[in-house]
This record gives structure tokens, C-alpha cells and sequence, in this order.
């Protein structure tokens, strides 16, 4: 039933309930049910839509699941490709509030790529179990293995022929394609290589960027990062990825035994990442090159696709071991710690983060980075934040993490933004506030957006260009920053349509709506979210048909930046701050812009519980105007129409006004009435008009007798 | 105004009295309902007193004109003969009645007319309240009250 259950009770609440008769109420619940009548047997016309099919030619055979494909928040099923009923297919079926790397799927949609699985298609279905809609993506089934599999199958050791032929120039083949097209892949490891004659990379889609990428394939600022903010990066973390991979395939995976996140970690800090993956293990000498050109500690420094190509052809370079380079001169002491770089003493700020400020008392950082460090410029910017964090004063809690972060920042600028628990590289928050949202997170959440106020970002970027004057910006960092600006100017915003939820749809433009009230739908257009209201109008019992999260999706599809505020229904505050009132004006606007999608369903829910709120219009003559308006305007399926009626017309000023010259008009008359009924009033006012009387009749008579005897006289 | 009269009353008594003689006593006697009218009334404006003296004076005058005729002429008149007609004294004091009489008429009538006419705009002004209430509903009434409270 989309009855609301207590559509009576607000009848009677509502401000000008007062003055409805039981005639009117009997009235509203004959229309109420009227509507509601209509919403029982409305069903709206379905798109033809067949169930479990994508693009009407890829068939999911969602009894045929396939378990060596699955992927951490996706199962995967096996296809029929309904034109070529011979092909070899799989899907991807992604969980709710997967996030979906847009700009992945459609670079690789119908690319075709001997190393790299085909994405055949990719877009939303269907389901029939569950009957609900999800994200689809459609590969060709890879043949062979998992390389990781295949290498456990295999009893002796690959020779360095192999290895390079098989196994790294397909993969390298693949990055360069990646490369090409300006996206990483970021799930390049050993269980996401398929190994049949040749390598093929796995897919990678459908998470963000390297979220299930096991940690010693990523670069330190990569395996620093939380897993949802790591960021797109670019292929230089793929290729390191690769040199890792090698080491796989050469040593097995027990060369990785006894190497946690954390040690191996300290072991990059300290040695470097040459040193502490290759952990003194001899690898042959036709490697050498390969190994000590990507496994580089700058992104910048590290090998790509100039070099291994052509290192694969069988030039050969003579790299020599990438040296780590000791910045001090004697260590920082940092508890039972002892830091010999600016990077390892971030990294312990970083896990250490309540600890830091007392590691600033004295200038002691200061003091170090300029005796030890030999850098007096950066001694004396560390200086000047430490001051901040350690003078008392009214420093808020925010401006104190902001410092912080700033000393971190300054000690390693390659690392990603820490700040507290957060760690998270600058391309990376968007896929970082999908995770915080999906996981409920609400108090990093609110970190997050203090982070995005406060532009705490900004001393990010020149610190790059100052530490490599050459660098220049991914073009998903100059995206995330280009969102960032944008964001800034409504962050603070927090009404219907702003907020947390406004942040999320704002980093994240292609995101589909993750509100719970569409839990059963991919809904990724305001169209679809038309539609699918619609459809899901006769079914909502509640009183809300938007949510915060369908709001931000509609506000940020609408590129809206200031609050709703209703002006012409300010004189009718309980009408103007009703949400499903907001909800008509979001939903009109929407309509809109997409004029020919009727939702006939949506504005009979939305009439139901409009017309019990227009009880609040005090004047019967406009009430009974208002909720005939809205009758009339219901089936015709027109938001706007019934939001012209509600919210634009001026009929709510002209109540009020109506409504003040009413009281003003009966106070005068109760005034009058009391006055004229006041005991006595009758008595004096009849005797003043009695005298008024007889003395013009006397002084008729007098000036009667006067004449009459100046007549006599004369 | 008061002042004027009270300078102008003690001229216009020796003036009347030049003019009436004798016949100033019977004027006296015969203005006497008029005096006991001006105690009387308490208003500040002695209308009753006007009334009554305006009925008063106006029987009086065609008694005294006969005798202020004569005072004019220097022709001798048997003031008494006036003083010992009854019908003149009937008339003259029938003149200060009246005088009463049309206060209290009026004041009859004032009175039904004023009730009449109250009473219709009560009316009107209780049906135009019922309309407003139906209109704009109770909270007018509510309004009204508490802001009398």
C-alpha cells in the first residue's frame, strides 16, 4: 500500500488543521483513497528489458557460476553469446556499491589485445534471482590457467627464455597498451595472470584501482596507502608490479615467506626496494637490468616501456643496483626506533600519529632535519609547523592534524597524504570515500570532508613540482584536484542534497546511486532513477520516496551548488521544510530536463501526501483550489506541473497575507461587537441623540415663536 | 463664552427692565421653570436647561410683547390683567413642559432607533466573524484571543 499510514494524524497536525470541517476530512480521505486506488492497480509500462541479458545478445547463465573466476566482490557466471552461441564466455556479476573504475571499462570495452582478457560488453541487468539489477561485465573466457596455479603445477624451475618470451613480453605488451591509453591496471600479480601458451593480464575493473593487489607488488607509496586509496596511479606501479611478478615466477611464492606488510615495509625504507625484494636470492644475470630498472624507489627513476622493450629484444644495459640513499647523518630516535631517512621517519609518524606531537616538543624534528639533514629550508618550515601543533593557544583539533600532515608531507613528499587513519594517495579519494560509505564510516567520512574544506591538499601539489621540477600531473589527479575546487565552494552546505553523500557523488560522477531505498537497482542516470521510482511507487509505504543519498545523486547530476530553500512557501514554514515537498521540487527538476518521461506513479504517491500538507493553507477558498490543482495534475504524471501548483505559485504569500487580514479583520469586529453590546453604551448614546434631538426641536419651536412675533410686531 | 453671558446677563437685566417695567417681575415669574431646569440639570452643557428655556421662552414671548409694545409707545397696559389671566400662565408653563416632554421623547425615540440599529450591526458584524471563521478557520479566533490574553 502507498498509503501513508498516518496520513489522519498529519491531517490533524497540520497548522490549519483547525480549520478543516469534517466535511473536508471526509473529503481528503475520499481522495486520498481515490489516488490511492490508482497506485494499487498502476503498474508502469517496463522497458523491454529481457532478464539476465546484456545488450540483448550476452546471456548470463546465473545456474552455470564459475568459482575460479570469481573475484573478491564479484561472481562470476558463465555467458552465452546468443550471435555466436560457439564463444567462450564469463561475467562478472558485481556486488552493491561496487565501485566500477568508468574510465577502465570504457577504455577496454572492445579493445582487442592478445595479453589482455577481452571485455566483450559491459552494462547493467537484470537479474532474474533476486530480481534486482546489478553491474554486469562481459570477458572472453581465458584459456589455460592462473599463472600463479600453473607455476604451483610446474616441477622444475623456467628457463630465462621462457620466462621473458611467455611470461613478461606478453605482460609488457599488455602495459604498454595500458600505457597508450592513459589507465593502470593494478591488479597485476600471478592470480590475475591467465597462462595458457602465453600470459594474458587478468581483469580489473571493477574495483578500485589495486584495492586486492597483494602488498609486495606494490611500490611503497602504494602499499602505504589504504586499500581503497591507493589511487589510478599510472602503469610505472604496474611495471614495478611486473619486476615482482618476475621474482614470482623465478623463486616461487615461497620467496615471499616470512615477509609481513609491515617488515617488508621497513625493509623498503631501509634498503630499498631492490635490496629488500630480492632478499639476497640470485636470480639469472639476464635479469639483472630488468630487476634493478624497475625495482626503483621513484616512480620517476623506474623503468617503463622505452626500456623493456627493448631489454626484451635482448639489448641489455647494464643497470647497476639502485642505492638507497642515507639522508642523515646520525638517526632520529623515535621511541625504541631509530629513523636514518625522511621517509622512514614519516612512515613512523605516520603509524605513530598521537605520538608525533610529543616528537615536536623543543623543536627536536627541526633541530634534527637541520644538523643532521644538513636542510636549513626545510628545517625551518618544520620549525614553524611544529610551533603550531606545540604553542598553546586555540589551535582546533583540524588545524593541528593539518600541520601534522604537513610535517609528514615535508619529510616525504613521494609518500601519500596521512592524516590521522587516513592514508590515501590525492587520486585516490574517490574510490576511498565508495569504500568509507559502503562500510559506513562516518566518522572518517567527516575527516574526509574536513580534509576537502580545509584545502589541505594545496601544499601537496608544489611540493611535487618542488621535489621534481619535471613532474606534471596524472590526469586523474588533475581531475581529482579540478573536483576538489568545485567541492570547496558547497562542502559546508548540508541540506537535502549536500553533505557526505553530495562528496561521494561528486568524486565519484559515474557512481550509481547507493541509496538504500534502491537497493535493488543499478541506477547510474537520472532517467533510470525516474523510471525506477516510478516503478517502485505503489510499493513504498513510508513517508520518504528520496533519501539524502538520491538527493546528492540528483543534486550532483544537476550540478546544483546552493541549498534548496523554498522562498515562495516561506510563508508557509511546515510546507516549506517538508521533505517530500523538497522531494517534488528535486524530482520536478529532474523531469525537467528529461521532458518526456511520464511518472504518473510517482505523482500519485506524491499527491497522497500533498494533500493532507495542504490542510496547512489556512483559506478554505485556496485549500480546496490547491488540492483540486493537485487532483487534477496527479495523473497526468507531470512533477513539474504539480510543483508549479505546490511550490511556485504564490497562493502560500497570498494566505499568509490573507490570513493576517482575517485576524486583523475579526479582532476589529470582536472589538465592535463588544463595544456595542457594552452594558450602559445603549443608554448614553440614545440620551446624547435625544438632547441632540430635542434641542433642535426647541430651538425649532423657539425661532418659530420669535418670528411669528416679530410678524405681530411689525 | 460662560463669561460673556455672566458680564452680559446684569446689563441685559437692567435693559429689560428699563424696557419691561412691571412686566419684568411677570418675565422673572414667568422664566421660573426655566430657573428651576438650569439647578437641575447637572450636564455641563445645561442641554436639558436649553430645551426646557427654549419651550419656555417661546410661550413666554407672545405674553410679553403686548406689554414691551406699550413700554415702547409710553402707552399706559394693565400689566396685572396679563399676571391675572390664567390662561397665560397655563400657557407659558405649558411651553416649559414641552420643553420636558420633547427631552423625554426624544430621548424615547433616540433610544429606539440607536437599538434598532445596534442590533443590526451586531448582526452583520457576527455573520461577517462566522464567514472569516469558515474562511481562515478557528485560528483566527485563537489569534484574537491570545493576543488579548
Amino acid at each position: 500500500m502507498a498509503e501513508p499510514k498516518t496520513s489522519s494524524a498529519k491531517t490533524n497536525d497540520a497548522p490549519g488543521a483547525d480549520a478543516i470541517s469534517d466535511d473536508e476530512r471526509k473529503k481528503n480521505a475520499q481522495s486520498i483513497a481515490h489516488l490511492g486506488e490508482f497506485l494499487r492497480h498502476y503498474s508502469p509500462p517496463r522497458e523491454h528489458k529481457e532478464r539476465d541479458m546484456l545488450d540483448d545478445r550476452y546471456r548470463i547463465n546465473l545456474a552455470s557460476p564459475l568459482p575460479l573466476l570469481s573475484v573478491q566482490n564479484a561472481t562470476a557466471y558463465a555467458v552465452s553469446d546468443i550471435t555466436t552461441p560457439t564463444r567462450q564466455l564469463f561475467a562478472h556479476v558485481c556486488e552493491r556499491g561496487t565501485f566500477i573504475r568508468s574510465n577502465v571499462v570504457a577504455m577496454l570495452n572492445g579493445i582487442e589485445h592478445r595479453s589482455i582478457i577481452q571485455m566483450v560488453a559491459a552494462g547493467t541487468v537484470d537479474l532474474s534471482r533476486g530480481d534486482e539489477e546489478r553491474f554486469v561485465v562481459v570477458y572472453e573466457r581465458p584459456a589455460g590457467q592462473k599463472l600463479s596455479a600453473w607455476l604451483t603445477q610446474k616441477k622444475m624451475s623456467l628457463n630465462p627464455h621462457f620466462i621473458c618470451t611467455h611470461i613478461l613480453a606478453p605482460l609488457a605488451a599488455a602495459l604498454q597498451k595500458f600505457s597508450e591509453l592513459d589507465i593502470s591496471h593494478g591488479l597485476l600479480n600471478p592470480d590475475n595472470i591467465y597462462f595458457d601458451e602465453h600470459a594474458m593480464l587478468g581483469p580489473c575493473a571493477i574495483e578500485p584501482c589495486g584495492y586486492s593487489q597483494p602488498y609486495m607488488y606494490e611500490p611503497l607509496e602504494r602499499m602505504q596507502a589504504m586499500q581503497a586509496g591507493k589511487g589510478e596511479g599510472s602503469t610505472a606501479h604496474d611495471y614495478y608490479a611486473l619486476a615482482v611478478t618476475a621474482l614470482y615466477v623465478i623463486h616461487g611464492a615461497a620467496h615471499f615467506a616470512g615477509l609481513p606488510q609491515e617488515r617488508l615495509m621497513q625493509h623498503i625504507l631501509r634498503e630499498g626496494a631492490y635490496a629488500a625484494l630480492m632478499r639476497q636470492q640470485e636470480v639469472p644475470e639476464i635479469f639483472y637490468d630488468f630487476f634493478r630498472g624497475i625495482l626503483t624507489q621513484n616512480a620517476s627513476d623506474r623503468w617503463n616501456d622505452r626500456q623493456i622493450t627493448p631489454w626484451l629484444s635482448g639489448k641489455r644495459y647494464n643497470v647497476l643496483p639502485p642505492t638507497l640513499h642515507i639522508d642523515a647523518l646520525r638517526p632520529f630516535e623515535f621511541g625504541d626506533t631509530r629513523a636514518v631517512t625522511r621517509r622512514e621517519l614519516a612512515h613512523l609518524f605516520a603509524m605513530n600519529w598521537e605520538r608525533m606531537v610529543a616528537m615536536l616538543q623543543n623543536n627536536k624534528l627541526s633541530h634534527w632535519v637541520s644538523i643532521s639533514l644538513r636542510n636549513k629550508e626545510l628545517a625551518e618550515l618544520i620549525g614553524r609547523m611544529s610551533r603550531t601543533v606545540t604553542e598553546p593557544g586555540t589551535r582546533t583539533d583540524a588545524q593541528i592534524s593539518e600541520a601534522l600532515m604537513n610535517i609528514v608531507l615535508l619529510l616525504d613528499p613521494q609518500g601519500p597524504l596521512r592524516i590521522k587513519s587516513l592514508s590515501m594517495n590525492i587520486d585516490g579519494m574517490d574510490s576511498l570515500c565508495v569504500e568509507m560509505h559502503a562500510q559506513m564510516a562516518h566518522q572518517n567520512l567527516q575527516f574526509l570532508a574536513g580534509f576537502i574544506e580545509n584545502d589541505m591538499v594545496n601544499y601537496w601539489l608544489p611540493l611535487q613540482t618542488k621535489r621534481n621540477p619535471e613532474y606534471a600531473p596524472s590526469s586523474a589527479v588533475k581531475a581529482m584536484l579540478a573536483k576538489l575546487d568545485k567541492l570547496r565552494s558547497y562542502i559546508r552546505n548540508s541540506g537535502f542534497g549536500f553533505g557526505l553523500e553530495r562528496i561521494l557523488y561528486d568524486l565519484n560522477p559515474n557512481m550509481h546511486c547507493m541509496s538504500p531505498l534502491l537497493a535493488k537497482s543499478y541506477i547510474h542516470t537520472l532517467p533510470a532513477l525516474l523510471r525506477q521510482l516510478d516503478r517502485m511507487a505503489p510499493s513504498i509505504a513510508g513517508d520518504d520516496i528520496i533519501d539524502r543519498h538520491i538527493a546528492a545523486f540528483i543534486a550532483n547530476k544537476l550540478a546544483m551548488q546552493y541549498e534548496i530553500r523554498l522562498n515562495d512557501l516561506s510563508a508557509i514554514p511546515a510546507m516549506a521544510s517538508n521533505r517530500n515537498i523538497v522531494a517534488l521540487y528535486l524530482l520536478g527538476l529532474v523531469q525537467e530536463k528529461h521532458p518526456t518521461i511520464k511518472v504518473p506513479g510517482l505523482t500519485h504517491w506524491l499527491a497522497i501526501r500533498l494533500l493532507p500538507l495542504a490542510d496547512a493553507v489556512h483559506s478554505r477558498t485556496l485549500r480546496y483550489k490547491v488540492k483540486g490543482l493537485i487532483q487534477d495534475v496527479a495523473p497526468q504524471g507531470y512533477l513539474q506541473r504539480m510543483a508549479e501548483i505546490i511550490i511556485s505559485s504564490d497562493y502560500a504569500s497570498t494566505d499568509k497575507k490573507g490570513f493576517q487580514q482575517a485576524i486583523n479583520r475579526y479582532q476589529r469586529n470582536a472589538s465592535e461587537i463588544s463595544a456595542l453590546q457594552m452594558p450602559g453604551r445603549l443608554e448614553e448614546e440614545s440620551s446624547r441623540m435625544g438632547l441632540k434631538m430635542a434641542t433642535s426641536l426647541a430651538y425649532m419651536g423657539m425661532a418659530i415663536s420669535v418670528l411669528m412675533v416679530i410678524r405681530g410686531i411689525l | 463664552m460662560k463669561t460673556l453671558f455672566k458680564i452680559l446677563f446684569i446689563p441685559l437685566c437692567i435693559v429689560l427692565l428699563l424696557l419691561l417695567q412691571f412686566g419684568f417681575i411677570f418675565l422673572l415669574l414667568a422664566l421660573l421653570p426655566s430657573l428651576v431646569a438650569y439647578y437641575i440639570d447637572s450636564h455641563t452643557k445645561k442641554t436639558s436647561f436649553k430645551i426646557v428655556f427654549a419651550g419656555n421662552i417661546s410661550a413666554t414671548i407672545p405674553a410679553l410683547v403686548p406689554l414691551l409694545k406699550a413700554n415702547l409707545h409710553m402707552r399706559h397696559i394693565d400689566t396685572m390683567s396679563v399676571f391675572h389671566d390664567p390662561s397665560v400662565w397655563l400657557f407659558i408653563y405649558l411651553g416649559a413642559a414641552a420643553g420636558w416632554c420633547v427631552i423625554f421623547l426624544c430621548r424615547y425615540i433616540a433610544r429606539l432607533i440607536l437599538g434598532f440599529s445596534f442590533n443590526h450591526r451586531i448582526r452583520l458584524l457576527q455573520r461577517e466573524q462566522k464567514f472569516l471563521v469558515a474562511e481562515w478557520g478557528d485560528g483566527i479566533a485563537d489569534n484574537v484571543i491570545n493576543s488579548r490574553k
